[in-house]
C-alpha cells in the first residue's frame, strides 16, 4: 500500500509504533513488526529474525551468532529460515541496510517448488539495532517494481526497526522482572507455599501437600481435575483468574495472579499463584509454579492501611478548617482587585470621550487577577480533592526525578545548577505519589526563590538516603537561608516574606509529610543557604504480587 | 481632576493598584504604598486627602499605623479595608477614629461614598486649621489687658466682676471688650466666646 498523503502516512506510522510498543512478548512483538512492515512497504513476504530467547539482548554479545538466529515471525510461515551468507555478513556484522534486486534463486522465502518462474524479487534486509548491538533483522521480499523500496519507505522501515528494537528490550526486562518477582516470593514465603504442575492439555494438576491444605482438597484426589480446582476459587475471583490463565497460556508468558480460595467450612484465604510454562516430557505445555497463602499478610496490611487512612482523613479535616480562613483570604485578594479593576474599566469607558487606554489596562488587570484566583484555587484543590491519600508503592528517587523533569526549564531560567545524590538502595515506600511530588515541587520552588536574590553560586542539591527505617530526602540551596530561631515560623499557614507569596507552600508540605507518618524541618547550612529535609517511614509490609 | 489625594496602603500590589485605578477613574489623585513605613517615608502633598488602609499588613499593621498617625498629630481621615474575619479589628479601628471601614471585595459605590466623605472631612479640617491660624494671628494683636478681659468674658464673668478682678473701672472693661471684638472681627459676644474656646482647644490639643 502506497500512501499519497504524508500526514495520513505519519498517522499510520504512529499507530504502528503504539501497537509495537504495547507488545510485551517476543512473539507478539515480532508479529506486530512484521505485519506493519509488510503493510507499509507493500512487500509480499517477510520475516523477523531474533537472537535466541533474546539472549543477545541480555549479554550484548559482540559477535552475532548466525547459527543462533531464530525466526520469530514470518509470512508465509516457515520453520527454518537461513539468510543468504553475504546478506547476514552485511546486515548482522556491518549493520548495513541492504536493498537489492535478486533473481528468484536469491530469495529466501519463496517456495520455488510451487512457483518456479516469475519476475525478479527485490529484497530488503534491515538490522534491528539496540544500543549499538544487532539484536535481529527484518527481512522483506517484494515482487513489484524495484521502486517499491523508496528512500521514504526505507526511512519508515528504519524507524519501525529501531522502535521494535527498544521494545524487544522492554519485553526482555519485563520477563526478567516477573521471574525475579517469582523467586522473591519463593524465597520469602517458605512454609506457606505449595508447588504445582498443571497440564494445559489434560487440564490435570499435580500438587504438593501444602497446595492441598491451601485449597482444602482431599489428599486422595490425585491428580486434581481442573473442575475441582475451580470449585475452590472464590466465585467473584473466578472470571479474572480464568482470563489471566487463558492469557498466559496463549502467550506462554510467565503467570502471576492473586485470588481468594474458599474452604468447605467457609474460611477464606488469599493466595498468590505464580508460574511459568514448560514442556512436559511428553511434549505437552505445562504450567509449573507456586501457590502462596498470603492471608495473614493481607489482613495486617489491610488493618494498617485502614488505620493510616483514618489518620490521614482526620489530619486532613483538621487542616481544612485551619486552612479555610487562609483560602478565603487568598481568593479574596484577587477578587478585590478584579472587582475594583472591572469597576474602573467601566468608568474609564463611560467618560466623554472614553479613555480606552486606561480601560484596557484595567481590563488586563482583571484577566491577570482572574488567573491568580484560578491558581490559588487550583493549588488548593489538590488538597481538598479527595479526603484520603492514595497509598501505593512509591520509588522516592523516581518520584523526585519526575518532578525535576517538570522543573528543568524553570531551573535553567533561574540559573540554578542542580546536583542529585540519590541512594540507589532506597526501598520503595508506601505513599501517595502525587502528594509527595507536591512536597518536592514546593520545596524546590522555594529553594529557587530563595536563591533569586543571591549573586553568587546558585546550587540546588537534592539527596536521598535511608536510615532507621526511614527514607529521607534533603533539598539544600545556597539562597538567603533561614534563621534557626524562627525556622518553625516558616511552616505556619500564611507566613510569607514574598510579595506575591501565599505562605501556604510549607504548611501544605508539612501536612502531607505528617499524614504519611513523617517529619519535615528546615536547617541553616554551615556556609550559606538552607536545607529542608523530610523523612518518611519505609513501608512495613512488602506487597507480594507486584505484577497486578 | 480634583486636587484631592487618596493615599492607599496595601501590601498586595494587585489590590492597591486596582484600588488606585478605580479612584483615578473617579478623578482622585492617588499615591500607592506597600507598607506602613513606605507610606511614612514620603512627604504628603499639601492638599485635601484621605488614607485607604489595609488592616492586614506585614510589619507594622494597619491599626498600628493609624495609632501612630494620631499620636504624631497627622490628622488624615482613615478608611480601613478589611478581609474576611477581620471584623474585631475593624471595630477597634473605628473606635480609634477611622472614618469608615470597607470589606473586601469592595463595591465601587461604597468606596466612592467613603472617600468623598473622608475628603470632605479633611477639607473641613484644613479650613479650620486656616481659620485657627488666622485667629491666633489676630489674638496676638490684642494688648495684654484686652486678652485678660476677653478670657474673663469667655469664662462667663460679668463686666462688673471683671472690673473688680482686674482692679479697673467697668468703663475701661467695656472699652477693652469693644476693642478686642473689633480686632478679632467678632460680631457678638457669643462669637467671641466661641473663638476663645477654639483657641484654648487648639492649645490643649497641641
Ligand atoms: N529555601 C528557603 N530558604 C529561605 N527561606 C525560605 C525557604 N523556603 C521557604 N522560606 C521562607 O518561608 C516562607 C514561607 O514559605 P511558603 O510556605 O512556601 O510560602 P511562600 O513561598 O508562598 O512564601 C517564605 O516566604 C520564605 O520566607
Ligand atoms: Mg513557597
Amino acid at each position: 500500500m502506497k500512501l499519497e498523503n504524508e500526514t495520513a502516512e505519519l498517522e499510520l506510522i504512529a499507530k504502528a509504533f503504539q501497537a509495537i510498543a504495547k507488545e510485551i512478548s517476543y512473539g507478539g512483538l515480532a508479529d506486530a513488526l512484521l505485519k506493519t512492515a509488510l503493510r507499509h512497504s507493500g512487500a509480499v513476504r517477510g520475516a523477523v529474525l531474533l537472537s535466541e530467547g533474546g539472549e543477545l539482548l541480555a549479554k550484548a554479545d559482540a559477535t552475532f551468532p548466525r547459527e543462533k538466529a531464530k525466526v520469530f515471525a514470518s509470512q508465509p510461515s516457515v520453520r527454518e529460515f537461513q539468510l543468504p551468507d553475504d546478506l547476514s555478513e552485511r546486515v548482522f556484522m556491518r549493520q548495513e541496510t541492504v536493498v537489492r534486486d535478486d533473481s528468484r534463486k536469491g530469495a529466501a522465502l519463496i517456495d520455488r517448488a510451487e512457483c518456479p518462474t516469475g519476475p525478479n524479487v527485490t529484497v530488503l534486509c534491515q538490522p534491528l539495532i539496540h544500543q549499538g548491538q544487532t539484536v535481529g533483522a527484518l527481512y522483506l521480499e517484494s515482487e513489484a517494481a524495484p521502486a517499491l523500496f523508496t528512500p521514504r519507505c526505507l526511512s519508515v522501515m528504519s524507524m519501525l526497526a529501531s522502535q521494535a528494537a527498544v521494545s524487544f528490550e522492554s519485553a526482555q526486562l519485563f520477563e526478567a522482572l516477573r521471574e525475579t518477582n517469582m523467586w522473591m516470593v519463593r524465597g520469602q514465603q517458605i512454609g506457606r507455599m505449595g508447588s504445582y504442575r498443571w497440564n494445559t492439555r489434560t487440564l490435570l494438576s499435580r500438587a504438593s501437600r501444602e497446595c492441598y491444605r491451601i485449597f482444602d482438597i482431599g489428599l486422595d484426589i490425585n491428580p486434581v481435575p481442573f473442575e475441582t480446582f475451580r470449585a475452590c476459587v472464590h466465585p467473584d475471583d473466578l472470571p479474572d483468574l480464568e482470563k489471566a490463565l487463558a492469557g498466559a497460556v496463549s502467550a506462554k508468558s510467565p503467570f502471576s495472579h492473586e485470588y481468594r480460595v474458599v474452604h468447605r467450612d467457609g474460611t477464606i484465604l488469599h493466595v498468590v499463584a505464580v508460574g511459568q510454562f514448560d514442556l512436559s516430557p511428553a511434549g505437552d505445555v505445562e504450567l509449573e509454579g507456586i501457590i502462596t497463602d498470603v492471608t495473614e499478610q493481607k489482613v495486617s496490611e489491610q488493618a494498617v492501611a485502614d488505620a493510616r487512612a483514618a489518620l490521614a482523613r482526620a489530619a486532613r479535616l483538621a487542616s481544612l478548617g485551619e486552612l479555610a480562613g487562609s483560602i478565603i483570604h487568598e481568593v479574596n485578594q484577587p477578587l478585590t482587585a478584579i472587582r475594583a479593576s472591572a469597576d474602573a474599566c467601566l468608568r474609564w469607558l463611560a467618560r466623554e470621550p472614553a479613555d480606552t487606554d486606561e480601560a484596557r489596562r484595567s481590563a488586563l488587570r482583571v484577566v491577570e487577577q482572574s488567573r491568580r484566583a484560578t491558581n490559588v484555587v487550583g493549588g488548593l484543590r489538590s488538597l481538598v480533592r479527595d479526603s484520603h491519600l492514595r497509598f501505593a508503592d512509591v520509588h522516592v528517587n523516581e518520584t523526585i526525578e519526575e518532578v525535576l523533569v517538570l522543573l528543568k526549564r524553570e531551573l535553567e531560567l533561574a540559573g540554578v545548577a542542580l546536583k542529585t545524590a540519590f541512594d540507589e538502595t532506597l526501598p520503595p515506600i508506601e505513599a501517595d505519589r502525587v502528594q509527595l511530588q507536591q512536597v518536592v515541587l514546593n520545596l524546590v520552588r522555594n529553594a529557587v526563590e530563595a536563591m533569586a536574590s543571591v549573586d553568587g553560586v546558585r546550587a540546588l542539591s537534592i539527596s536521598s538516603r535511608v536510615a532507621d527505617g526511614h527514607v529521607s530526602v534533603s533539598i539544600a540551596d545556597t539562597g538567603v537561608g533561614v534563621d534557626p530561631a524562627s525556622a518553625e515560623h516558616l511552616f505556619a499557614a500564611l507566613y510569607t516574606t514574598k510579595g506575591e507569596g501565599l505562605g501556604l507552600g510549607l504548611s501544605i508540605c508539612r501536612k502531607i509529610v505528617v499524614a504519611h507518618g513523617g517529619r519535615l524541618w528546615a536547617e541553616k547550612n554551615t556556609t550559606h543557604g538552607a536545607t529542608f529535609t523530610f523523612t518518611l517511614p519505609a513501608r512495613q509490609f512488602r506487597r507480594l504480587s507486584g505484577s497486578n | 481632576m480634583s486636587s484631592a489625594f487618596v493615599h492607599i496602603v496595601d501590601d498586595d500590589k494587585a489590590v492597591r493598584e486596582s484600588l488606585g485605578d478605580l479612584l483615578r477613574s473617579m478623578n482622585y489623585r492617588t499615591t500607592l504604598h506597600g507598607s506602613a513605613s513606605e507610606f511614612l517615608d514620603v512627604a504628603l502633598p499639601d492638599a485635601p486627602a484621605c488614607l485607604v488602609l489595609d488592616i492586614r499588613l506585614p510589619g507594622t499593621s494597619g491599626l498600628e499605623l493609624q495609632e501612630y498617625l494620631t499620636r504624631v498629630n497627622i490628622r488624615l481621615p482613615v478608611i480601613l479595608i478589611t478581609g474576611f474575619g477581620d471584623i474585631p479589628m475593624s471595630v477597634k479601628g473605628m473606635r480609634a477614629g477611622a472614618v469608615d471601614f470597607l470589606t473586601k471585595p469592595i463595591r465601587d459605590q461604597d468606596l466612592l461614598d467613603a472617600v468623598a466623605a473622608a475628603i470632605r472631612m479633611d477639607q473641613h479640617r484644613r479650613q479650620e486649621v486656616v481659620q485657627i491660624a488666622e485667629l491666633q494671628k489676630q489674638y496676638a494683636l490684642l494688648t495684654l489687658r484686652e486678652q485678660q478681659v476677653v478670657e474673663h468674658v469667655a469664662s462667663g464673668l460679668m463686666n462688673k466682676q471683671i472690673a473688680i478682678e482686674l482692679s479697673i473701672s467697668e468703663v475701661t472693661v467695656k472699652m477693652h471688650r469693644r476693642s478686642a471684638k473689633r480686632k478679632l472681627g467678632a460680631k457678638s459676644v457669643a462669637t467671641l466666646v466661641r473663638m476663645v474656646g477654639v483657641l484654648h482647644a487648639q492649645k490643649r490639643g497641641g
